[in-house]
């Protein structure tokens, strides 16, 4: 291990004790004899020179250079504190005003008095350019926030307009297909799409009426009820509505049921859901980008749960309202059908929310329930049920 | 030297490192990293480099990593910045035209993975230039040229050769991208230089190669049986001999994985041993069957001690669930598992959507962070030893001659390898 450096063998051994040394000028690695002397509050290291030729070309060897560290510079080598070599600890230490180079301490005498010796060991540089920093990060935080609350979301918009009918089922049937896999208890089969015979005959009808009364083509929207307990109905690009199970549990008749999804026809006409999903592709990238997630499982957690617990604009949820209002005297039914399910809602669960009262929870359902309330006064011809009653127990029992 | 004569001299690399240190390291470091949801990353991983280097001690003497999480995360907000808009609206735009075009989003995928290639190259010599402005042995800096952009537009050629002979000017690249990186290194003032020929690399990859083509092969019979079967009438013979080649191709994977790895650990060897700095070289005892002992078994514990560290925590996760939500007490310490999964049902007494998302989020965030913890340990962490231990250098004489470098600022760090997770490991 020691350099094959060849001293005199009939030299006086150099006082002080041997340590390795790097001057951080050349990767020469120096044997060097280190001492304290007393009251000095010095370290004098003494090491033989490389051979070197002088003024006439002769080569010198054998010289001994002389470096002195004031115990005031010395410090160690940030993030070297712990080394050990062996069973024994090594003390790596350097000088401030020479950075680059390092001296190497095995010997726990001498590394136990440079400890006490040296006052500074473990003063670090300060900071430099903290402004820069804070600037570096007020900068980053707001043009990611401009290209998440701004950008993203006028391109969203723009391109939610453009995108032909195909594309955008083919959209809503990748996510509907996530969201059934992400709900499903079991990893390999998705939950459950309910299709018995007379519930789906009823479901269709309860479309056909709502549809033939609006202003959208006859197969602008498609209805879907899946097996699962969330008292929940949402919309998904391409006229995807997806009607959870328990919304028809806790429904009180078809009516409420009826317009829940003249709410989410609303959003369809407005491409609501269409838009909320591109914006959610580049809004989710530019998250995992920013805490780092390369697995992406927040992005895919996140996403879903956006998309089933979408919470539109408080002026696009009150143009599905309006939508609604207007839609639901058409085929008879009162504007006023959805605040019974929620006024209920509210009364079981309470104002807290429970895992399945997602609709009773949701902001501003006060607001909603009296707009409904409102439409319903300036509603005065007779109501018909949309199903009637054995059409409704069908559609109850759809997953049976 | 005294005497006038050069001793050749062979400098062995030593290790000194624990597993107990390290398991703590990056514990804690990964735990912080978590609570501050993931800002702390850039000083993790500063601490597991500086850990990791200064284990590694060729003829005796540390390496020292002397970067700063201050750097990697300024690097990172200059960057994150610029990519952003590029993954932002990009994503968002191919998504869109995707589905307008196509109705899928496959050709996205594709199309960004075509943009996303040169960028990786990119920033992967970035990073790397940033990580040797960083890396000091004997109190000497190392270095690397600044050339990303070429660098990457080099690379996007060879992988267009590589792609249009079947993968088999594979070995060139990865020797001529060797090469180009190696000759741009410094220590202190000394170039290296990378020695040896692409065709040295060629016969280790060759079972590769057979593996890669038989598969190759296989689907296009496949895909002319399918052809041929619907023309004609599909005879029972025809569909048995399918099933076999489906049945064998998850084999043939596994045989290819295996003899890939093992022209990895090879190549290295080789490249390893033919690259020079002056008078100093290098010489690499690299062992394939100590390298696939250690992927296997370290990923064997590394999987058992996830486990087992998910089960405890989701257990102490379980019981304070239970504490505030008395109503899932039948379900025990699988309680936090059924909550993240929603599937504790409903009712008075359980806890809301956003909590449930919140605890889907903490189990799926605490299984990343035991997984890379115990990887580091049981993988990366052996493999590195392997790696040193297995190292010397020639001509130690040579380095009296080799003088410091000026210091290179390597502006962003490694700001855009962060967004793509190059170097995962450290």
């Amino acid at each position: 291990m020691t350099m094959t450096t060849q001293v005199n063998p009939w030299a006086a051994a150099p006082e002080g004790v041997r340590c390795e040394f790097v001057d951080g000028k050349t990767a020469k690695r120096h044997d060097v004899y280190v001492t304290m002397p007393p009251g000095e509050g010095v370290l004098e290291l003494s090491y033989l020179a490389e051979p070197r030729e002088d003024m006439w070309g002769k080569v010198v060897s054998g010289e001994t250079l002389r470096v002195t560290w004031p115990m005031s510079q010395v410090r160690h080598v940030e993030g070297q504190q712990k080394l050990r070599w062996g069973k024994v600890p090594m003390g790596v230490f350097t000088n401030v005003m020479s950075p680059t180079a390092r001296l190497y301490v095995r010997d726990g005498a001498l590394l136990a008095q440079i400890k006490t010796a040296a006052p500074n060991l473990t003063r670090r540089a300060p900071v430099t350019g903290k402004g820069r920093i804070a600037g570096l990060i007020a900068g980053a935080l707001a043009s990611v926030l401009l290209i998440v609350f701004v950008l993203i979301p006028a391109i969203a918009d723009q391109l939610a307009m453009r995108l032909p009918v195909d594309g955008e089922r083919a959209l809503g049937d990748k996510t509907y297909e996530r969201i059934r896999e992400s709900f499903s208890q079991n990893d390999y089969i998705p939950i459950r799409e309910c299709t018995n015979d007379a519930g789906h005959e009823a479901l269709t009808r309860m479309q056909q009426t709502l549809i033939g009364a609006s202003d959208l083509a006859p197969d602008a929207v498609r209805l879907t009820v899946l097996d699962f307990d969330m008292v929940n109905a949402f919309a998904l690009p391409g006229g995807r509505i997806v009607v959870m199970r328990g919304l028809i549990d806790e429904a009180g008749g078809p009516d409420e049921v009826a317009a829940v999804i003249a709410h989410e026809i609303g959003h369809v006409a407005h491409r609501d859901p269409t838009r909320h999903a591109l914006r959610g592709v580049g809004t989710f990238g530019v998250l995992s980008l920013v805490f780092g997630d390369f697995a992406g499982g927040t992005v895919v957690l996140l996403s879903v749960n956006q998309l089933v617990n979408a919470q539109y604009s408080q002026e696009a949820e009150s143009a599905a309202d309006a939508y609604a209002h207007a839609l639901l005297p058409k085929v008879g039914v009162s504007p006023g059908a959805l605040a019974p399910l929620f006024e209920r809602l509210k009364e079981k669960y309470g104002d807290s929310e429970g895992l399945a009262s997602h609709l009773a929870s949701h902001p501003k359902l006060g607001d909603r329930v009296d707009r409904a309330h409102a439409a319903a006064a300036g509603f005065d011809q007779d109501t018909r049920p949309i199903l009637a009653d054995a059409q409704w127990s069908d559609l109850r029992a759809i997953c049976d | 030297m005294a005497c006038g004569g050069h001793v050749a001299q062979l400098l062995k690399t030593e290790f000194e490192g624990r597993v107990g240190p390290i398991l703590s390291l990056s514990l804690w470091t990964a735990t912080l990293s978590v609570l501050t949801l993931g800002f702390y990353r850039f000083w993790m991983k500063t601490r597991l480099r500086r850990h990791f280097w200064s284990a590694v001690r060729p003829d005796g003497t540390p390496l020292e990593y002397v970067g700063k999480g201050i750097e990697k995360f300024t690097g990172f907000l200059i960057a994150l910045v610029m990519l952003a808009l590029l993954i932002g609206v990009l994503a968002l735009v191919l998504v869109y035209a995707s589905y307008a075009v196509f109705q899928d989003e496959v050709e996205a995928y594709l199309v960004a993975a075509v943009i996303a290639l040169p960028l990786i190259y990119f920033a992967s010599y970035r990073a790397k230039r940033y990580v040797y402005a960083r890396t000091r042995w004997r109190g000497i800096r190392f270095g690397l040229e600044p050339a990303a952009g070429k660098y990457a537009l080099v690379a996007m050629g060879h992988l267009f050769l590589t792609l249009i002979t079947f993968g088999f000017l594979w070995p060139r690249m990865t020797f001529k991208l060797e090469k180009f990186r190696t000759d741009r290194t410094f220590f202190g003032d000394q170039r290296m230089h990378q020695g040896g020929k692409w065709a040295g690399l060629a016969k280790s990859f060759l079972p590769t190669l057979m593996c890669l083509w038989l598969a190759f092969g296989m689907i296009a019979y496949m895909t002319f049986q399918q052809v041929t079967t619907t023309a004609k009438d599909n005879s029972f013979l025809e569909e048995t001999e399918t099933l076999q080649m489906i049945a064998f191709t998850p084999l043939l994977l596994l045989v290819g994985l295996f003899f890939y790895l093992r022209y990895r650990v090879v190549a290295l060897r080789y490249l390893a041993n033919h690259k020079t700095a002056g008078g100093v070289g290098m010489i690499s005892r690299l062992s394939f069957p100590r390298i696939l002992g250690i992927n296997i078994g370290g990923y064997l514990l590394t999987n058992i001690c996830t486990g087992l560290a998910m089960l405890v925590v989701g257990a102490v996760a379980s019981g304070i669930l239970i504490l505030f939500y008395p109503g899932l007490a039948d379900l025990g310490i699988f309680a936090s598992g059924a909550v993240s999964e929603g599937t504790a049902g409903e009712g008075d007494g359980l806890p809301s959507t956003g909590l449930t998302v919140a605890f889907a989020l903490f189990l799926y965030m605490a299984t990343l962070l035991f997984f890379s913890v115990f990887r580091q340990t049981f993988v990366l962490f052996p493999t590195w030893r392997h790696y040193a231990r297995t190292l010397s250098l020639t001509g130690g004489e040579h380095l009296a001659q080799i003088q410091q470098r000026d210091r290179d600022q390597a502006g962003q760090a490694e700001g855009m390898a962060e967004a793509f997770d190059l170097g995962a490991a450290i």
